[in-house]
């Protein structure tokens, strides 16, 4: 069900909160994390949820180069290290919730996307790493490409494995085309080199004609991932 | 919530075109408590920042177009914790909500239920910082309910409450909002009667309530009589705001009444409190509000953010240049 080593992400997650949270904050945060299985309605879990904006500092998580390297190990590029607290603390909740029956777990994490705010919903999208049946998540995705929420787009497209291993093209496409249109740091998105294709690089091209032709300036990064088409060429 | 207008009415009614003029409160901050971006534009957030304003609270409210399912409230819900509140902070403003059924779609009872089991799922969301608008409109059995139901929910969230009081019948509607609230074992101090006029202030700042006023042209509190009423109670537990919605009414009636405030030899500290202190005093006991969260959007330079028009950064929005016939 999870395609990374999951006991390994976990302790360290629960670790760096250890570290970084009061006593009183991490029982409490045990005591939530109860309610992700067993008898109580999910709906408690939910709540508890969004009441990490209320208990937890708001500070940058400090991550030392050593679990940065775990974590990287554990899933190849996926990074927290411009995370917030409250995110470590939200998808550590997530990780509890029990993954062994299937649709039980994904109708639990769709609830948790149905009524998220701004930054929980910033939050779910830089977990899809995290979740298990990652093939699942594919439409979940393409829905956040969708977001007309700025911070919920970065989330999908930086620093966020899960795209490049998971979209299918045309969502991928998509997701490299928003990044253009709306000013990303395409230096930040992952797996851009494996997933660069002669469609993506026809319609990104187009763009910079329609740019053109409107006496618009173009993203020089554009240009950039036309020419690592060009090179992924040479070398095959 | 307002209530309908008529566009018959007839335009001397409207008076003249002045030229605005805001010099007298540059470098003012302010604090709207009500206003519903939902039904206002792009150019009503610039033109709110550009007169101060740095954050706001959008009540839940009637959208104008009854609600015929849940999933048309879930929908509204969430675009108040999530696409709006994007869209004003694109603006540099801070954005704030208070979550609750309103007293006009309190009457469809069936529907009413629903809502009231969904409103768990909100009320607890960052930057929620009370239940709200609720209260009265028609004063119906119904709406009696479901004030009170809301009432116990704030009590439970410990959420400040933001309560509207009727058009019709007002200052018996006020005295019973006020009445219900003590009843069931509110502190005063956290509720916030709305939409005050010089008949309703005494008896609500009497019995340790806030009292809102909203300046809304026709229907409302003129800016004028706002004045008259600070120089009367002074400034404590009194807060402006525009409820500025789908009706005529205006976003910058704070800034305007706070020039007008100052035009008129109110103390600055007296304006201060008014048109931005109080409102967050009185919802920051919900936990929700930082101020610095606010205070550092505007410190953001625009022609800085903007310079070369092209790459835009931290999700700002473009200027427009709106005296130009030219568009790009």
């Amino acid at each position: 069900m999870f395609n990374y080593n999951f006991n390994i992400l976990n302790n360290l997650f629960h670790s760096i909160i250890q570290s970084s949270v009061d006593p009183e904050t991490l029982i409490w945060l045990q005591e939530k994390a109860d309610l992700a299985n067993g008898n109580e309605p999910f709906s408690k879990f939910i709540i508890a949820f969004s009441i990490v904006s209320r208990k937890v500092p708001k500070e940058e998580v400090k991550l030392s180069d050593k679990d940065a390297d775990t974590i990287n190990g554990v899933i190849p590029h996926f990074s927290i290290s411009k995370w917030s607290l409250k995110k470590v603390c939200r998808v550590w909740l997530i990780m509890q919730i029990d993954s062994s029956d299937e649709a039980s777990y994904i109708s639990k994490i769709e609830e948790l996307f149905r009524d998220a705010d701004m930054n929980e919903l910033a939050t779910l999208y830089a977990a899809l790493p995290i979740l298990a049946y990652p093939e699942h998540w594919e439409k979940q995705c393409a829905v956040g490409i969708r977001s007309n929420i700025g911070y919920v787009l970065d989330a999908v497209i930086m620093d966020n494995p899960y795209p490049a291993e998971y979209l299918n093209e045309e969502a991928w496409n998509q997701l490299i085309l928003k990044a253009i249109f709306t000013d990303k740091d395409i230096s930040r998105i992952i797996g851009l080199e494996k997933r660069v294709n002669e469609n993506l690089v026809k319609a990104l091209r187009d763009y910079a004609d329609e740019r053109k032709a409107a006496g618009r300036t173009i993203n020089p990064e554009l240009w950039e991932i036309v020419d690592l088409f060009e090179q992924k060429k040479i070398k095959n | 919530m307002c209530s309908s207008h008529s566009i018959d009415r007839d335009k001397k009614s409207f008076g003249d075109n002045m030229p605005l003029n805001l010099d007298d409160i540059q470098g003012m901050h302010f604090f709207d408590p009500h206003i519903h971006m939902t039904s206002r534009t792009t150019d009503d957030y610039q033109a709110m920042v550009d007169a101060g304003i740095v954050a706001i609270i959008e009540p839940a409210f009637w959208l104008g177009q009854p609600r015929s399912g849940l999933s048309s409230y879930r929908d509204y819900y969430n675009s108040l914790i999530g696409w709006e509140r994007f869209r004003s902070s694109q603006f540099g403003i801070k954005h704030y909500c208070t979550i609750g059924l309103n007293s006009r779609e309190a009457n469809n009872i069936e529907l009413a239920e629903q809502v009231m089991e969904l409103l768990p799922a909100f009320i607890y969301k960052e930057g929620v910082v009370g239940i709200g608008e609720i209260g009265f409109d028609d004063q119906t059995p119904a709406e009696d309910k479901y004030y009170r139901a809301q009432l116990e929910l704030a009590k439970t969230a410990s959420l400040p409450v933001q309560v509207h009081t009727p058009h019709r019948d007002k200052k018996q509607g006020t005295s019973r909002s006020m009445d219900i609230a003590i009843e069931h074992g509110l502190d005063p101090y956290s509720v916030i009667i709305d939409h005050n006029n010089e008949e309703t202030v005494k008896e609500v700042l009497d019995r340790g309530f806030w009292a809102a006023f909203t300046i809304y042209p026709f229907t409302k509190m003129g800016n004028e009589r706002m004045v008259e009423v600070v120089k009367q109670y002074g400034s404590e537990r009194i807060m402006i705001n525009s409820a500025a919605d789908w009706g005529i009414s205006d976003p910058l009636a704070v800034p305007k009444t706070a020039a007008l405030m100052k035009a008129m030899g109110i103390d600055q500290k007296d304006i201060e409190l008014v048109s931005y202190r109080n409102a967050i005093t009185a919802f920051a006991q919900s936990g929700q509000i930082d101020e610095n969260d606010f205070v550092a959007s505007t410190q953001i330079d625009q022609s800085q953010k903007f310079e070369g028009n092209t790459i835009l950064r931290g999700g700002q929005q473009p200027r427009v240049d709106k005296s130009s016939i030219i568009i790009k």
